[in-house]
């Protein structure tokens, strides 16, 4: 139960609506939620219907058009107020993951610790490596990766820098069936063992029932 | 932590940073527009009731005539290289690109040279069949000529986008419209004509931007053009206020050209249902289609690049044995001082644009990149009157408020020529670091955002090595294209500063043409090597 929130919700979406560009028709309409702290909540919903626009208000990477957007108590997108991005501590799984081709797998992990000292984000890269199992590949580069590692490298270094929420697009749907049981698994140890408080959004009912607490449908 | 910056849009450093190139552009038209005089002179009065009909004349003719012919020929060869396979082909694609090496005015000097007089067709004629072409009282008319010279080097504008088109494209319309049965005439006329619309418009409206902008081979050819006679005002009679007056008419030209673009892209706007059609190949001729196919591309091949080139190598022996070469240094090291400054701050700008832009998106920083891209379309001659104008009232001030400044007056140096590079130049630079941007998508910067780092981290850490490629492929061109400018560098060089192509200039200038050939084989050389290093860089790109 977080002191900034009266309600106990640790993220508090109210009354979101947002579009792109002026003459666009609204992706979302007056759309509310609320997740409490250590909550893994999954978002259902067809292709299209504005989940990943809502991750993208939440993340900071698009301005709402009206409504509110409280993080752990603070309002991070409101009225007259827009935290950006690189504020928010707010992690994000891409659905095609964004790993960065230039940087090896280790660079790619390290690369949102730059407020640690050198020792200790070396020891944070070495602890996430171990948790998504891959030691052994830290000096490769994403390209010499396979799709499920590269999905792994991608969540590793979301959660490195304990963001206060970690939002999942479309986790698996670029993964092949064979691959999706076992990662799904891998997921849902990797975020309970991290303890984080996750947003997944999907349109694949299986996926959200594997790893998620509660579902919400949109 | 949290700044606020929701609301109202505030006047940010963002801001500031991308108005700054927009305003450069825009600060020579205010004191080429603060800068007219009110009445009228004799000169100007002269030019309005004599001049003004010819120079609107040939203009018109020498633009529309040379985008005509320059995309007969565009299509005919795309046509023939992007549907077809012969043998040759390959070579054909990179062999017809190579003309854009040839700067129009160094043809226009090597073929007057050839086929002149005392040149080696002329020559030729008189000593093996003796037949001297005076006799029959034949001139060649200077506007066929200029259309011609302009047609040959500048037709791989429109070769490129069609080109590039009716490879991805071509092969299955035609296989389809010919299913449904049509000839090939037929079929060339009604299908893929109108699908070209696009290509034509854009590569015919360079065209026409690059005639307009010439100087070297419409006074060569003697041709009243506003440029020419923006010159003539200029330089030949003092005359500031006629010069500045036609710079803005032939302003006014350009925007029309501009204008009529737009209205053809829009008239005929169509979207493709899918991106790149595969399954089907370009048809595989042999026997006579081949060999047509194979001598048309050649006849190009030599007419726009080989000939010319031929001749400046056989004028260069000439000079090479004269001992002229040494002559050349200088000027080759003031070539690449200037285009490699100006190269670098473009792409310096060019890339906080970008910057900011993206740090910042909106309908204003869009506006700001397009009004910056302006540049390009402003002729030479309308800019270097604006940026002298500009720097007259800059050195105006110094010496009234900061006299004994150093470096004044500023009108003097190398600084007035670099900052008109800089206007006219930045899109090219601006436009291939916004293709990397392109490229790369948005997902790399998001995900560093996401990831706490900055919008100017994120440019240094993630966005800058992500656009390495885009930043060297737009320095080239940039780079390229200053070495082969003409008119700019002709007005606006310090005293004693020569580039490769104004000493070109000045050796057609005075009648010695033989001795253009190591300068222009320079630029040309330093062109063909871009335009082969672009064509394999972009094939690697490809794969």
């Amino acid at each position: 139960m977080t002191p900034g929130d009266p309600g106990g919700a640790f993220l508090r979406v109210e009354g979101l609506s947002f579009r792109y560009g002026r003459s666009a028709p609204p992706v979302l309409r007056d759309f509310s939620l609320a997740m409490g702290e250590g909550e893994v909540v999954g978002l259902a919903g067809a292709s299209g219907c504005g989940k990943t626009t809502l991750l993208r208000l939440i993340a900071g990477l698009e301005r709402p058009l009206r409504g509110t957007i409280k993080i752990d108590g603070l309002i991070v997108a409101g009225p007259d107020r827009f935290v950006p991005p690189e504020s928010r501590r707010v992690g994000m799984l891409f659905q095609d993951y964004g790993l960065f081709p230039h940087l090896t797998v280790a660079a790619n992990i390290a690369f949102g610790l730059h407020r640690l000292a050198r020792a200790e984000r070396k020891r944070c890269v070495a602890e996430m490596l171990e948790l998504i199992r891959m030691p052994e590949l830290a000096r490769r580069h994403p390209y010499e990766l396979s799709g499920g590692q590269q999905q792994r490298v991608a969540l590793a270094r979301a959660l490195a820098p304990r963001p206060k929420l970690l939002l999942l697009d479309e986790p698996f749907s670029n993964l092949d069936a064979g691959l999706r049981a076992s990662i799904r698994g891998e997921v849902r140890e990797i975020i309970s063992s991290s303890a984080a408080t996750c947003l997944l959004v999907s349109h694949d009912k299986a996926d959200l029932e594997a790893v998620c607490g509660r579902i919400v449908a949109q | 932590m949290a700044r606020r910056t929701g609301g109202m849009p505030s006047l940010s450093g963002w801001t500031a940073l991308s108005l700054l190139v927009p305003i450069g552009v825009a600060l020579p038209f205010v004191f080429l527009l603060a800068g007219l005089p009110g009445g009228e002179s004799d000169h100007w009065r002269r030019v309005l009731s004599r001049m003004l009909p010819t120079y609107i004349w040939e203009t018109t003719l020498v633009v529309g005539g040379s985008a005509g012919l320059a995309a007969i020929i565009g299509v005919a060869l795309a046509w023939c290289v992007g549907l077809h396979d012969f043998p040759g082909r390959k070579a054909f694609e990179i062999v017809l690109l190579l003309p854009l090496a040839i700067p129009s005015y160094i043809a226009a000097y090597t073929y007057d040279g050839l086929l002149g007089y005392t040149g080696a067709f002329q020559t030729a004629l008189r000593n093996r069949l003796g037949i001297d072409v005076n006799d029959y009282g034949f001139s060649a008319p200077r506007l066929a000529c200029a259309i011609f010279i302009f047609a040959i080097t500048l037709y791989p504008y429109v070769y490129i986008f069609a080109r590039t088109y009716l490879r991805n494209h071509g092969a299955s319309m035609l296989e389809s419209a010919i299913l449904l049965g049509g000839g090939r005439g037929r079929v060339f006329f009604l299908v893929i004509l109108p699908l070209l619309r696009p290509s034509l418009v854009a590569g015919g409206t360079l065209v026409c931007l690059e005639v307009l902008n010439d100087y070297g081979v419409t006074s060569h050819f003697g041709i009243h053009t506003f440029t020419t006679a923006i010159f003539a005002a200029w330089f030949g009679m003092g005359e500031a206020g006629s010069a500045a007056r036609l710079a803005l008419m032939l302003l006014a030209a350009v925007l029309l050209v501009i204008l009529a673009s737009k209205a053809l892209q829009k008239a005929g706007r169509y979207r493709l249902a899918s991106g790149k059609e595969k399954g089907s190949r370009p048809r595989r001729l042999a026997g006579f289609a081949a060999a047509r196919a194979f001598s048309l591309c050649l006849a190009a091949a030599l007419v726009c690049f080989l000939v010319p080139v031929g001749q400046m190598l056989a004028w260069a022996r000439l000079s090479w044995d004269a001992g002229t070469v040494g002559s050349l240094a200088p000027h080759l090291r003031q070539t690449l001082f200037a285009a490699g400054a100006a190269t670098a701050i473009i792409m310096a700008l060019s890339a906080a644009t970008a910057l900011a832009g993206h740090a910042r998106p909106g309908r204003g920083s869009r506006l700001a990149a397009q009004a910056a891209s302006m540049g390009y379309a402003i002729p030479a001659a309308v800019l270097a009157i604006g940026a002298v104008m500009l720097f007259a009232g800059i050195d105006r001030a110094t010496a009234r408020f900061a006299p004994g400044f150093p470096g004044a007056p500023l009108g003097m140096t190398i600084c007035l020529l670099l900052y008109a590079y800089v206007v006219r130049f930045f899109s090219v630079g601006y436009q291939a670091v916004e293709g990397g941007y392109l490229k790369m998508g948005r997902l790399p910067s998001e995900a560093s955002r996401t990831l706490g780092r900055g919008p100017v981290m994120t440019f240094l850490l993630v966005e800058l090595p992500l656009l390495g490629n885009a930043l060297i492929g737009g320095s080239i061109l940039v780079f390229v294209d200053i070495v082969k400018e003409l008119p700019l560098t002709l007005i606006l060089r310090p005293f004693n500063f020569n580039t490769l192509g104004t000493r070109v200039y000045e050796f057609a200038n005075n009648e010695a043409i033989p001795e253009t050939s190591l300068p222009a084989l320079a630029i040309v050389v330093i062109g063909a090597a871009f335009v082969v290093f672009m064509r394999l860089w972009d094939k690697g790109g490809e794969s």
